[in-house]
């Protein structure tokens, strides 16, 4: 039933550009689909910075002045079953600065592929308790630059995560979700032969750091609209900082918190057609912006491949 | 589907993801294979020096014969060190097998790489330079740019070269063979190089001058230099190779040798190569009275001063300041020409290729901050081939002398000509080119391009039968600047030439130093 799907926030690393967290948020909320739903949606966001965080330092440098990535999103999601829904998006990113001489770059990132299942659904109070595991994978559809940051469109790993989500909805309405996963980032391969971080590597590859984080929510859900507030997490679980007055590089240990909203309407002029947008402010960080990201965009929900059935609410 | 069937999907779904991924953080890194030397260079002791003059104004004390009771106590040590030895000694002797100066080479390197960042403006917009006496203080010193490694890498390997030569006039004249050689208890735990004498000890002269210049050099790194050189000389000891009093030998050797060498280095120029306000003015009026229309200025923000902006006065090894003023690369074109707006038409274009071969080769000799610069990159190559062809110490001493040589009085002419035409970059002409790293100096002639000829010019002549894939280098390497967008393809061209001129000249050097 339409009104059991998923919004759409969508947060970025703006220095790392991680393509799976394009997905926080949709695979990884707490609503699900139900069998031979289609979604399709369609983003475009802007995150800006002027500031970033050499390791725990926090600066501005002028010869980058102020940063902006622009995002555009197109993402499928599809019910398999009334438990399990699958999720894939490409994003294309543009990333430059108003300042200095470093060139800007821009292209499709990473394919990100989720798979969700419901494992449990009970009766708790008032409300119901759901829970969810999420498997999923990422991996670069061109051969961008990963080792240009912050003008990198993404790391070019290529990722694989698991996930685990609880989700409490009240009868009337109020809800709050917890989430939080693990993502692994396989190594690049990278056009410098030589480098040095905190060692000298005489080599092209890169490790790039792994990675875990969540997000707790909460918000208001009902036929017409679901508004949410929430505070992210993302956390390297190794990596170096970034040296003072020194490039970023893709195995710096990234970790970002962050602070959001957002919100969805469903319009009233096409059933399963919803609008929705989302704010989100870095509040803390290591060797990344702090960004002020926001998206928005289209979402429409319906079922291509089979005559509809009586529709039956349930959350 | 049943809860155990999902739970048997997730869980192969994980394990699939993670050999999809590779689990490994562990990076794969090139390194260079054991070898052993083939040449004992037994007249190594005649070959002409270049900063010491005659090996025999060095002296040492004579060593005690084989079967005196000092050096019988001596082996006795050993036999000790070797009764008792450590996991810690094994890992060192394994360390130090190989040639040390090639060892001592990457640390240089690594080093370079730790300090070749930029200072950080200050709040009020200025720009700290670091601080030969307050050295750990922000910004540490030295700021290790290309200039400051070239020279660093030209004294170390000098002073090393004139070092052996006056170690390998010792070896053949007291022909002491090493301890393992000596047919007692003592074993070789790695292989003795055979008819080679061990007194006085060639890896305790490397140490020893590595680790005196390099802690001139990089002040704040003393305690690890050290570290470097105590282990080296103890795992020769340990592994049979040299005898306390070989050591001993070596050190006094290396000592009057790096006196000799830094009364050079701190008298060579480099200090007042940074220049001040009014001698920038100056040089850059004095290019505009030569007929230039547009200036180099610094694009960054706050503008930062040129990079050594005098480096070209410094003193060089191979040519004279009148073989440097007659070797300066001609005029670059007129600004606004025709041949100008061709260049200038070409780094646009290639300043908008974002991929493929053009930008993997703009960052593959980019060598920019926090490397171990375009010198360090050509003793990385240099080393390689130095390994490949078995090169005794005393050779490899001598290859990485020349190059050094070359690739710093090559950067030195490249910065005078830099200074004297005072020329500007592409992207201050049109701003719309955006590069990969804009550096902080004049445009005409391009370092790379410098740096790299020389380096391949020398290397060529060591290693003939590689010398066209070190001159198809040194052509990538000076085609990357204008991949880069950083450089008009007259500041390459202009750089390769002079780079290959004065390459030729520690060539001739080569020639004549009776090592043929």
């Amino acid at each position: 039933m339409i009104r059991r799907i998923f919004t759409r926030v969508a947060f970025l690393y703006i220095l790392t550009g991680a393509a799976l967290n394009t997905m926080a948020q949709t695979a990884f909320d707490g609503f699900t689909m139900t069998k031979g739903e289609l979604c399709i949606v369609a983003d475009y966001g802007q995150s800006k910075w002027t500031e970033y965080w050499e390791g725990k330092r926090l600066r501005e440098n002028l010869n980058i002045g102020e940063f902006t990535s622009k995002i555009f999103m197109p993402m499928l999601g599809y019910g398999i079953t009334d438990r399990i829904s699958v999720f894939a998006t490409v994003p294309y990113i543009h990333n430059k600065s108003d300042a200095g001489y470093m060139a800007d770059l821009k292209g499709w990132q990473d394919l990100a592929v989720e798979a969700k299942v419901q494992l449990t659904k009970n009766r708790v109070g008032k409300g119901t308790l759901l829970s969810f595991a999420t498997v999923g994978f990422s991996i670069p559809v061109t051969d961008y630059i990963p080792d240009f940051l912050p003008y990198s469109i993404g790391l070019g790993a290529k990722t694989a995560q698991i996930r685990a989500i609880g989700h409490y909805k009240l009868d009337k309405g109020w809800f709050t979700t917890i989430q939080t996963g693990y993502i692994m980032r396989g190594k690049i391969e990278v056009d410098r032969e030589t480098y040095y971080t905190d060692d000298q590597y005489y080599s092209k590859e890169m490790a790039i750091p792994d990675v875990w984080d969540g997000s707790v929510r909460a918000g208001f859900d009902n036929r017409h609209v679901r508004l949410g507030a929430q505070y992210n997490w993302a956390i390297s679980t190794s990596g170096s900082d970034i040296r003072r007055n020194d490039m970023p590089f893709p195995g710096n240990r990234m970790d970002r918190h962050s602070v959001g909203v957002s919100g969805l309407w469903w319009t009233p002029w096409i059933k399963g057609l919803a609008l929705h947008a989302m704010g989100d402010q870095v509040v803390a960080g290591r060797n990344i912006g702090k960004s002020f990201t926001w998206m928005g965009g289209v979402q429409y929900v319906f079922k291509p491949f089979q005559k509809k059935k009586n529709e039956q609410a349930e959350n | 589907m049943s809860k155990q069937k999902t739970n048997n999907i997730i869980l192969t779904g994980v394990a699939i993801a993670a050999i999809f991924v590779g689990c490994s953080k562990e990076v794969e890194q090139r390194s260079l294979p054991s070898f052993e030397p083939v040449a004992v260079e037994n007249n190594g002791g005649s070959w002409k020096t270049i900063l010491v003059g005659n090996p025999a104004d060095i002296t040492i004390s004579a060593p005690e014969a084989v079967g005196s009771a000092a050096y019988t106590a001596e082996l006795e040590q050993i036999a000790d060190m070797q009764a008792s030895i450590t996991e810690t000694d094994k890992r060192a002797i394994n360390k130090w097998k190989n040639s040390g100066i090639i060892r001592w080479n990457e640390i240089a390197r690594k080093l370079v790489s730790v300090y070749n960042i930029p200072p950080e403006a200050t709040a009020e917009g200025n720009y700290p330079t670091p601080n030969a006496n307050d050295p750990g203080a922000y910004p540490k010193f030295p700021f290790a740019n290309p200039p400051y490694a070239s020279r660093a890498y030209a004294y170390l390997h000098v002073a090393i070269y004139d070092a052996l030569v006056t170690t390998w006039k010792y070896k053949f004249q007291y022909k002491r063979m090493s301890p393992a050689a000596q047919g007692g208890a003592i074993k070789a735990l790695e292989t003795v190089q055979e008819g080679l004498p061990s007194f006085p000890s060639e890896d305790a002269v490397v140490a020893q001058v590595s680790y005196r210049l390099l802690r001139v050099m990089f002040p704040n790194d003393s305690t690890m230099l050290a570290g470097e050189r105590d282990e080296q000389k103890r795992a020769k000891v340990v592994s049979g190779v040299a005898a306390p009093s070989d050591i001993a030998a070596g050190e006094q050797i290396a000592n009057q040798v790096v006196e000799k060498v830094l009364a050079r280095y701190r008298t060579d120029g480099m200090a007042q190569a940074g220049g001040n306000p009014a001698l920038w003015a100056e040089a850059k009026q004095a290019a505009v009275d030569r007929g230039l229309t547009m200036p180099w200025e610094s694009l960054e923000k706050p503008a930062r001063p040129g990079m050594l902006m005098f480096f070209g006065n410094v003193k060089q090894f191979l040519i004279t300041t009148s073989q440097r003023d007659s070797l300066r690369p001609p005029p670059p074109p007129a600004i606004g020409s025709a041949e100008f707006k061709e260049a200038l038409a070409e780094v646009k274009r290639m300043s908008e290729v974002r991929s493929g071969e053009v930008w993997r080769i703009a960052q593959l000799w980019g060598d920019g901050a926090s490397t171990y610069t375009p010198p360090g990159h050509w003793n990385e190559i240099a080393c390689k081939s130095i390994v490949a062809n078995k090169f005794s110490e005393l050779r490899t001493a001598r290859t990485l002398a020349l190059m050094n040589m070359a690739i710093f009085d090559a950067g030195i002419s490249c910065w005078d000509a830099k200074t004297y035409y005072f020329y500007p970059r592409p992207s201050q002409v049109d701003p719309s080119i955006k590069t990969i790293g804009l550096p902080n100096f004049p445009s005409y002639t391009s370092g790379h391009s410098t740096f790299s000829a020389a380096a391949a010019t020398v290397l060529g002549y060591i290693f003939p039968a590689e010398s066209a894939s070190f001159e198809a280098m040194a052509l990538e390497a000076a085609e990357s600047r204008i991949y880069g967008a950083i450089h008009y393809r007259f500041d390459s061209e202009a750089g390769t030439d002079c780079g290959n001129a004065i390459g030729s000249f520690a060539v001739k050097l080569g020639q004549q130093d009776g090592s043929n």
